[in-house]
């Protein structure tokens, strides 16, 4: 079959049976939307993480989702949980989200982080909760995802590992899950030029996976919050390697 | 209340044998000599003041302890706060002494006569007197010989006290030595005389005392907590110890605090549960909401989770729930027919931060500081925000605090690295801007020595963003690690 028709059957499958009963929000209009079957879903758990040395320090991981939640409907406060509170309020504001809807709570342990934001999650009182956690086990996950359902409240598991020590791959619950890195960016001269994130979606459930590298969108009048630079089959923006 | 020996009773219950003379000394002029002496001491010949080697030589086998005013003080005040299952004011009055305020309390343990009873039983020995004043019910606890309990009808002190003897008026020695000189004895006596006569002699003590005891004049006792006008009581007739029991009584506490509140449009912001055991011990649970809080079952819910953390011991024998603090809170009509409100903020974020600790939530706010780590401060998960101020560069999404040591290589002074080690890793610069001098507050220590520091925005070769300064002048650079751009 033609990749269009298959786009197009996804397309009426969608309309069919929305990926989330709470409505979703597109990230660039475009290629990342299409692979997610029409933009992340609201009201879902969604796991990510960052790559390389990412993986401990969840910067990269961080600004993305800054400005994901800069995009989602105003009102409520957002919620991030983390156990080493390095999350740097006047760097969001350059990722685009207002830091006054921001609300923070350290935990001590994972079993403690998972048990408040299960709690935030069942309540309808926040926009979103971002936990940064290592291990979530499946049973966890599964309640995490029910509860977003329930009150339509977005999860965000923001996987870091504390040494970068990663635990071995788990099976999460979560609706999609993405790998963020950061990605060199276009040189001003000698100073970097805008921030460039390499985004890979290893799973989705209506989707396919894909990887992209990702511009933040600094244009307001745009609803998106990214703009695609390359593909991953861009061999610009591919990692050369060469052999000789 | 009186308790006489206090000092040799509190060496008794920490453990000192009851079954020998026991002795406090203390050193005065050089000399050991006996403060206080036990009742089998003192029925051997051990007299207070007795030099030490004296009291010895008349009782060989005498225990002696160092006199601790400041622990027989902490140890009263221990008394009091047990006392407090009697009435919630209760004060300790050194040296030997207490005060509770039974206004109000007694009809809870069948009279005045019996409440007293159930006091110098539980407390035996020790007397106790009830009176309308402090300064008779003081006189009369100590007047007591024959019978450890005394207690004056209101309106009868003055009656009461007539025959007593001068000292009973809390009046220091040389008062009451000049009194007996002019042959004033008792205090009814001392009541008759011209008070300008006895002012012009003695000073204003003696009238004082005497107006306080007989009622008209006031007297302030400095109760060690605050009476909280909200409170709520139970006491068991059996102690209780199950968590389920607590639960049960914490909610019938808070059913009542409720409800009383709820007459006066006042909601509570803070609210202390305290466990009277049986084995002295008063463990107590703290609460504190954001917003006033009305709803006995929400009540009940926040603190029964902090339950587990109060060790019942051997039991409990009388609980109490205070709300410190109030605000009003204007009266909800639940809607007729409307299903289960939608759970509001307020009390989520309350369950939060009694399940873990307020101060793990919190809302970062801006701060006028241009050194980033003090940009930020914290204030209260529900507290207003002041709006934002562009920074005035660009500014990571993670901080380091404190700002890590790294290794750099930067051959031309002024200029960005060229690389840097850091954790371990070697980084290659593939670009750079900056520097943005931040001068450092001069008023202040900060973590790293310094005047004032050059920040560089640098990409790495596989695109990692970090924040590096270096403070410092060359050749005494030394470059840091501040943060991690997304």
């Amino acid at each position: 079959m033609p990749p269009l028709d298959l786009i197009q059957l996804r397309a009426r499958l969608t309309a069919l049976a929305p990926p989330s009963r709470h409505g979703v929000l597109t990230l660039d209009g475009g290629a990342v939307d299409v692979a997610l079957g029409g933009g992340l879903a609201l009201g879902a758990l969604h796991a990510m993480e960052g790559a390389g040395i990412e993986v401990e320090t969840a910067a990269a991981p961080a600004a993305f989702l800054a400005g994901v939640l800069a995009r989602m409907p105003a009102g409520k406060p957002v919620f991030w949980i983390s156990a080493t509170p390095d999350l740097y309020a006047p760097g969001l504001i350059g990722c685009g989200f207002d830091p006054a809807r921001l609300i923070q709570l350290r935990c001590l342990d994972a079993t403690e982080a998972l048990a408040a934001m299960e709690r935030l999650l069942r309540s309808a009182a926040a926009l979103a909760v971002v936990a940064e956690i290592g291990p979530v086990g499946r049973l966890a996950g599964r309640r995490l995802q029910m509860a977003c359902l329930g009150s339509g409240t977005s999860g965000f598991l923001l996987r870091r590992w504390p040494h970068g020590r990663r635990a071995a791959e788990e099976i999460t619950a979560a609706v999609t899950r993405w790998r963020i890195g950061p990605a060199p960016s276009l040189r001003n001269g000698r100073a970097p030029g805008r921030p460039r994130l390499r985004v890979a979606l290893l799973h989705t459930r209506l989707g396919a996976a894909g990887e992209w590298i990702l511009e933040q969108e600094d244009r307001d009048d745009t609803p998106h919050p990214f703009r695609v630079v390359a593909g991953l089959a861009d061999p610009q923006a591919a990692p050369r390697r060469l052999a000789g | 209340m009186w308790l006489p020996d206090w000092p040799i009773r509190r060496l008794h219950r920490a453990g000192w044998p009851a079954d020998r003379p026991l002795a406090t000394v203390e050193t005065r002029q050089g000399q050991r000599r006996i403060v206080d002496a036990s009742g089998m001491a003192q029925a051997q010949g051990v007299e207070t003041g007795q030099a030490l080697a004296q009291a010895r030589a008349v009782c060989p086998q005498l225990l002696v302890a160092d006199a601790d005013k400041e622990a027989d003080r902490d140890g009263l005040a221990r008394l009091a706060r047990w006392c407090e299952r009697f009435s919630p004011l209760a004060a300790a009055n050194p040296p030997d002494g207490l005060w509770i305020d039974i206004t109000g309390c007694a009809h809870l343990a069948g009279g005045e006569a019996a409440l007293a009873d159930d006091i110098a039983a539980r407390l035996a020995p020790s007397w106790v007197a009830i009176a309308g004043t402090a300064g008779a019910a003081w006189a009369l606890a100590r007047a007591a010989t024959r019978r450890s309990i005394g207690v004056i009808e209101p309106g009868q002190e003055r009656l009461a006290l007539a025959a007593l003897p001068v000292v009973l008026l809390r009046l220091d020695e040389r008062v009451v030595a000049g009194l007996r000189r002019v042959g004033l004895r008792s205090i009814g006596e001392l009541g008759r005389q011209p008070r300008a006569d006895l002012v012009a002699r003695f000073g204003p003590m003696p009238g004082l005392r005497l107006e306080q005891a007989y009622g008209t004049a006031a007297e302030a006792i400095a109760w060690p907590r605050a009476p909280a006008p909200w409170s709520e009581r139970v006491a068991f007739v059996e102690p209780i110890g199950t968590a389920d029991d607590l639960a049960r009584a914490l909610a019938l506490l808070a059913e009542r605090l409720c409800v009383r509140l709820e007459a006066q449009g006042l909601g509570g912001l803070r609210f202390v549960a305290i466990f009277y055991c049986v084995d002295d011990r008063r463990p107590v649970l703290e609460i504190a909401t954001s917003r006033p809080l009305r709803d006995a079952a929400r009540l009940a819910l926040l603190l029964g989770a902090k339950l587990e953390t109060v060790d019942p011991g051997f039991g409990v024998e009388a609980m109490a729930l205070e709300a410190e603090a109030t605000a009003p809170l204007a009266l909800v009509q639940a809607a007729i027919g409307a299903g289960p409100r939608a759970e509001d903020l307020a009390s989520v974020i309350d369950d939060l931060a009694n399940r873990l600790s307020p101060d793990r939530l919190w809302r970062p706010a801006p701060r006028a500081s241009h050194v980033p780590e003090r940009a930020v401060t914290s204030v209260a998960p529900l507290a207003a925000v002041p709006p934002w101020p562009v920074p005035p560069g660009e500014r990571p999404v993670r901080l380091l605090r404190p700002p890590e040591r790294i290794e750099a290589t930067a051959p031309v002074p002024d200029d960005p690295p060229i690389q840097f080690r850091w954790r371990g890793a070697l980084h290659r610069v593939r670009a750079a801007s900056g520097p943005e001098r931040i001068a450092a507050e001069w008023w202040r220590r900060s973590d790293v020595e310094e005047r004032f520091r050059d920040y560089y925005r640098v990409e790495d070769q596989a695109g990692s963003r970090f924040w590096l300064f270096r403070t410092g002048l060359a050749p005494e650079t030394a470059w840091y690690l501040h943060g991690m751009f997304g």
